[in-house]
């Protein structure tokens, strides 16, 4: 069981997720952050550092978000890792702001 | 014992990073990564690297354990060593480290429980969480904790991470624990444990708990065990957090296991009953309304404990000359730099659990030691060269170099550890003893 980015992260990518990440798991893309769940040792940090509640465990899913499971395993897989934090995507802030957060 | 050897001469400065936790190690993987060419010298006062993923990470989690493969590589970087068996304020003082080194980052944790103050609370009978914690992880200091587990009732205090990690350790059956790197002793005496309640008492309403929903949600899963916890206590029925969890638990459960844990909420430790031991613990207790403890309407209520656990948080680990504040939950800094009375005392920085007080998860120490070092590597071409080299505190023939355990020499001691385990189907025997770990280590 590891931890899953989901749709808020979209158009966000704040990455705060990675400068909490003891073991770097985090890939990342044009839009958003993935972590890998092979290499993601379930801490449980990143939940509480994203600023836009992205993160959960994959436990805590309900059905139609269950999908990001298999999504977050395939994306790490190809995308490089991330060593350090990223400045957010331009309007990540509005993007927030609109999901009342 | 080797000696240390020559240190990368051709790196310009030299940090010293007292404690091989998380936040050492993230601390040198920041210093090591940097174009400034600094060289770091972490020091433990065990033998053993890696802090509280070896001495408190349950046993049961081993997957949590799987950030020693990034400490490992941290290890492996150029211009890193490892000196275990050293005591920073007694082996050499952090004074004695500023002279040798450019800066020294003070990452040694909090290592002392909170002290319970309320009458009792020194009966024999009456541990500290992370007191307990070490012991079943095998912690050399902590061995001789040896708990007496032949009563039938155990009070927890508290319910953070740690409360739930002693009362699991407790509740599951040691078949459960035997193919972890639990401590040996601490494997035979849960073995023959007598505990059959374990009540779990905490001070807030059920929202507060600070532990985590993973933690939390376990306690439904361990074989033999019935989790209950203390009916209306609930808002209304909470959909989400920890509090839905506690609320999915029975009040009450008819198929007793052979081991029950109960939460209860709203419960003040007021004082520790006993004679010559613990016999029980004396609350003052809050109705709970709308989730929360109801302050003013307290009465007393007794209840009956053999061991009592008090899982209530850490001070920071004891340094002389360090500038405590906060009851001693950490040292005076500014994001890292740290701060007498005076202002900022030049050169010497902090990381972890000993600059924020114990709080947050192992990444937590990322993100906390990589502030701390961006501030030392601003501050290091204005600080005063050492007034002596690294080579005369810690080369062949010195204390220190005869002393220390290198890292390589640690791994000796990590091979040992694991055929030790493997007669066992153990992932490793922990050597718990220093001199054995010294013997083990190697030239």
């Amino acid at each position: 069981m590891a931890y899953v980015v989901t749709d808020n992260c979209v158009d966000c990518r704040f990455t705060q997720c990675v400068a909490v990440c003891p073991v770097q798991c985090f890939h990342a893309d044009e839009t958003m952050v993935y972590i890998d769940p092979d290499n993601c040792i379930d801490c449980a940090g990143c939940v509480e550092a994203c600023p836009v509640g992205a993160i959960d465990d994959e436990f805590n899913l309900p059905d139609d978000q269950r999908y990001w499971i298999e999504k977050n395993r395939e994306r790490a897989a190809i995308l490089p890792r991330l060593t350090g934090t990223m400045d957010p995507l331009p309007g990540a802030e509005a993007r927030k702001a609109a999901l009342g957060l | 014992m080797s000696a240390v050897g020559a240190h990368d001469a051709d790196r310009r400065y030299h940090v010293a990073i007292v404690g091989a936790g998380p936040a050492g190690f993230y601390a040198a993987e920041a210093l090591l990564q940097a174009s400034e060419g600094v060289a770091v010298d972490l020091y433990d006062r065990l033998p053993t690297p890696y802090g509280l993923v070896r001495y408190g990470v349950a046993p049961d989690h081993p997957k949590l354990k799987q950030v020693i493969t990034v400490f490992r590589a941290i290890a492996a970087m150029a211009g890193f060593r490892f000196l275990g068996n050293v005591t920073v304020g007694r082996d050499v003082s952090v004074e004695d480290l500023r002279r040798h080194y450019h800066a020294v980052i003070i990452a040694c944790g909090a290592e002392r429980d909170r002290v319970l103050d309320i009458p009792g609370a020194d009966l024999k009978g009456v541990h500290g969480g992370m007191a307990f914690v070490g012991w079943y992880n095998g912690h050399p200091y902590r061995r001789s904790l040896a708990p007496d587990l032949s009563g039938k009732t155990a009070v927890v205090l508290g319910l953070g991470n740690v409360a739930l990690d002693v009362v699991r350790i407790l509740a599951k059956p040691s078949d459960a624990l035997a193919r972890t790197d639990i401590a040996a002793h601490a494997l035979e005496t849960l073995a023959a444990s007598g505990i059959e309640r374990i009540v779990v008492a905490g001070r807030s309403g059920p929202a507060q708990a600070r532990c985590t929903e993973k933690e939390l949600r376990e306690f439904g899963t361990i074989p033999g065990c019935v989790t209950t916890a203390e009916p209306g206590h609930f808002a209304a029925s909470p959909e989400r957090g920890v509090a839905a969890i506690f609320s999915g638990f029975p009040a009450a459960d008819a198929a007793m296991g052979s081991r029950h844990c109960h939460f209860a909420f709203g419960l003040q430790p007021i004082a520790i009953l006993g004679n010559d031991r613990v016999s029980g613990v004396r609350f003052a207790r809050s109705p709970i309304s709308e989730g929360l403890p109801l302050l003013g309407a307290e009465v007393e209520v007794d209840v009956e404990a053999d061991i009592v656990i008090a899982c209530i948080g850490s001070r920071a680990t004891l340094l002389p000359g360090l500038p405590y504040v906060g009851g001693e939950s950490f040292v005076r800094n500014e994001a890292g730099r740290i701060c007498d009375a005076q202002g900022w005392v030049p050169a010497l920085y902090a990381a972890g659990w000993i600059k924020r007080g114990a709080s947050g998860t192992i990444g937590t120490n990322r993100a906390d030691a990589v502030e701390t070092v961006g501030h030392l590597l601003a501050d290091l071409p204005s600080l005063p060269e050492p007034t002596s080299s690294v080579h005369l505190l810690t080369g062949a023939g010195t204390s220190i170099g005869r002393s220390s355990i290198s890292f390589a020499q640690w791994e000796n001691i990590d091979r040992a550890e694991i055929l030790g385990g493997a007669n066992h189907a153990k992932p490793r025997e922990k050597i718990t003893d220093i001199a054995a770990m010294i013997l083990n280590a190697g030239e």
